[in-house]
């Protein structure tokens, strides 16, 4: 009887509770989808001084420079400077006057400085603002050798980037690519490494054989690819640092498009060998490899997932190329494309949470990306000839190599998960297999 | 279990009662939600019930909140941290070399210390002058203003309250840059503290944020900036009446809750 009237009270009580108690409340709706504001001027120095990559006067303009071509890369933002906008003195980095951003249309400021210091090396000092709001966002100081300035430089890029849009960090990292130049019929084909923004270039193969798919480690110091040396296609791995390869598979037997495992114990590749090509695992200092396919057909392109329980490829066992996920060690396999054209080079992302493939059809080769299951596909790219996707190291972009109509000169691309334009990274020469390197620590 | 007759009585008895009362106070509170929000300039009624405040036509003078100096620069006497040392296994290395501070600004650029007091001028009232028409404009009321109470609050003056807060903060709010897909879903409840000039008395203070999934939650952080940003960099509140910034019932400007999200 009680526990009735207690539930018939209850609403008389919430009722009551809800006539003109609480504070006001006001609701407020807005917000662009734009690139953001954002100023990056000259960092000062608080002396300038000598260093074996130039005074710190100009290494301020350096840093400044580079942080803004970052910023810009990303798509996110539009950087006010560092040439036009006013330059401010080092005791301002810490305390701008935020005034005078805001008047200069500024949402947010990148601010700093960069110092010598005794032990030889400098200090380059990062600082976000948000302009509107006038306060400090995040700072960090990031002390290097002076001739590794630009290190400094994207570490803070990443800083600001990863603050304001809550991604995980990617420009301080290496690609990796096949640099290919001469006459199609006779094209010279050698690796090459440079930082995600095209500096520090350099080559790690003659080319005096053939090479395609290099892939990074997951720490970044290794690669693994196939190379024609011998005129017979192997799988090689190559220490970064020291330019040494070896054959990853002893004995004259064809092997391609290896990758390595996510925790870099195994490599995964494709082997062809009875008039059948299918996918192997072996451990990366080599070993005997295990076989994870056996169908009729050629089964290559494989690609981990993150938590390296499952792995996507490529097939034609059904007729056509197709995608399809498996275990990690070759059983539950299933078809997960069933779009109507043909799919291939498939890579999972780093977090686990779409697949970037080649879509061929439509007279065309695109990029995109699709759930892991196969739904939700999303073409990010509409070009003639797109292929290749490489992950950023925080699946927020994809970079691939278009290649032109006729000439067929291969160029190294960019693009969001989120759409967008695709934007070039500039080679000397020719560029086609790119693969993004984790971030560098 | 056995229920007499007496019982039963009363328990029907007490249940017709509940129900004529809910279905009266439902009636009621139907009532006061169906109340129509009307336009802040249509408001007429200042003079009949005395709520000055809500009055929205032209005053001769201004109160002298209006001349109150950017609460965005007003706030942030504090030194600037130095940089934190966060652990980086290769090169480069996070420093510990103190960053500037603040008070080094000062010596270093006299010359931009002196521009503080004129920055109000920069800052103009979103609101026209007319906002508080009615409202004797004696200083005494804008310091000390007396409490209405909650009776003689109505809806419409509060309403206009509402309005002209969202009316200062919108041009701030459509200049937040939205960071991704699903941002949008992410709604920032934050309370805030006012001076009866319209001046912030601290940091705005996120009370909560809903509608996080694991497809937005990684811009959780940056909408909670761009909440605060969105009041901040409009602040310091102009011309809002001073009878009503605090009332008996609790609901006046000087401690209210602002709810942000993205379109």
């Amino acid at each position: 009887m009680k526990l009735i009237v207690a539930l018939l009270a209850l609403p008389l009580a919430a009722a009551a509770s809800a006539q003109d108690s609480g504070p006001l409340e006001v609701d407020v709706v807005g917000g662009i989808n734009a690139p953001m504001a954002i100023a990056v001027p000259f960092m000062p120095t608080p002396a300038p001084l000598p260093t074996p990559a130039g005074d710190t006067v100009q290494l301020g303009r350096s840093v400044a420079e580079v942080v803004a071509a970052d910023l810009r890369s990303t798509g996110l933002f539009t950087p006010l400077g560092p040439v036009g906008v006013r330059a401010y003195a080092f005791p301002e980095a810490a305390s701008p006057f935020y005034a005078e951003w805001r008047n200069a249309g500024a949402s947010a400021l990148v601010s700093g400085y960069v110092e010598a210091r005794p032990d030889g090396r400098i200090t380059v000092g990062c600082y976000l603002h948000d302009v509107s709001a006038g306060r400090e966002l995040t700072h960090q100081g990031f002390a290097v050798p002076a001739t590794e300035w630009r290190r400094a430089a994207h570490k803070c890029a990443d800083t600001i980037y990863s603050r304001l849009s809550g991604e995980q960090p990617f420009l301080d990292t290496r690609v990796v690519y096949v640099a290919e130049t001469g006459p199609k019929n006779a094209r010279l084909k050698r690796i090459a490494i440079m930082d995600s923004d095209g500096s520090n270039h350099r080559y790690l193969t003659t080319g005096k054989a053939t090479v395609v798919t290099p892939r990074f480690s997951p720490r970044g110091d290794k690669l693994v690819y196939m190379s024609y040396q011998g005129r017979m296609a192997r799988v090689y791995v190559m220490d970064v640092a020291s330019g040494a390869e070896r054959l990853l598979i002893p004995g004259r037997v064809t092997t391609f498009a290896p990758r390595f495992s996510p925790d870099g114990r195994d490599i995964v590749f494709s082997m062809a060998s009875g008039g059948n090509t299918d996918l192997y695992v072996v451990g990366a200092n080599g070993g005997s490899p295990r076989r994870l396919t056996a169908t009729p057909g050629a089964d290559t392109s494989p690609s981990y997932s993150p938590d390296g329980r499952q792995i996507v490829f490529e097939s034609d066992r059904s007729g056509t190329q197709q995608l399809y996920v498996m275990d990690a060690d070759g059983s539950n396999q299933k078809r997960i494309t069933f779009g109507g054209a043909r799919y291939a080079s498939p890579v999972w992302s780093p977090r686990g949470n779409m697949i970037a493939f080649t879509r061929i059809g439509g007279g065309g080769f695109r990029i995109g990306v699709m759930a892991p299951g196969g739904s939700g596909e999303k073409t990010l790219t509409d070009s003639w000839q797109d292929e290749g996707p490489s992950w950023a190291p925080n699946g927020q972009f994809v970079m691939f190599h278009r290649t032109a109509r006729g000439s067929g000169d291969a160029t190294l691309y960019a693009v969001s998960v989120n759409g967008g334009r695709a934007r070039i990274l500039p080679t000397p020469l020719g560029g086609s297999d790119p693969s993004w390197s984790p971030l560098q620590n | 279990m056995t229920v007499d007759r007496a019982e039963l009585a009363g328990t029907g008895a007490a249940i017709a009662f509940h129900v004529a009362l809910i279905a009266a106070l439902s009636m009621s509170l139907a009532h006061v939600a169906s109340a129509p929000e009307p336009p802040a300039m249509e408001v007429e009624l200042v003079d009949e019930v005395g709520l000055t405040a809500a009055a929205l036509t032209s005053t001769a003078t201004p109160p002298p909140a209006s001349v109150a100096p950017d609460m965005a620069e007003a706030d942030q006497p504090t030194p600037a941290p130095a940089p934190v040392p966060l652990p980086l296994p290769l090169a480069p290395r996070i420093v510990q070399t103190p960053a500037p501070r603040a008070t080094e600004r000062a010596s270093a650029r006299p010359v931009k210390a002196a521009p503080a007091p004129a920055r109000p001028a920069a800052r103009a009232s979103r609101i026209g002058d007319d906002f508080l028409k009615g409202i004797a404009d004696s200083p005494s009321r804008s310091t000390a203003p007396a409490r209405p109470s909650a009776a003689t609050v109505s809806a419409t003056a509060m309403a206009g309250i509402v309005q002209a807060i969202r009316r200062q903060v919108q041009p701030c709010a459509d200049r937040q840059v939205n960071p991704g897909p699903g941002a949008s879903r992410i709604r920032v409840r934050m309370r805030l503290m006012l001076f009866p000039n319209g001046r912030l008395k601290g940091a705005p203070q996120v009370l909560s944020t809903s509608g996080v999934d694991d497809e937005n939650g990684r811009y959780e952080e940056r909408v909670k900036d761009l909440a605060v940003a969105t009041f901040v960099g409009c602040a310091p509140l102009t011309g809002l009446p001073p009878e009503l910034y605090e009332t008996d019932s609790g609901r006046g400007w000087s401690d209210f809750i602002m709810n942000y999200n993205l379109p």
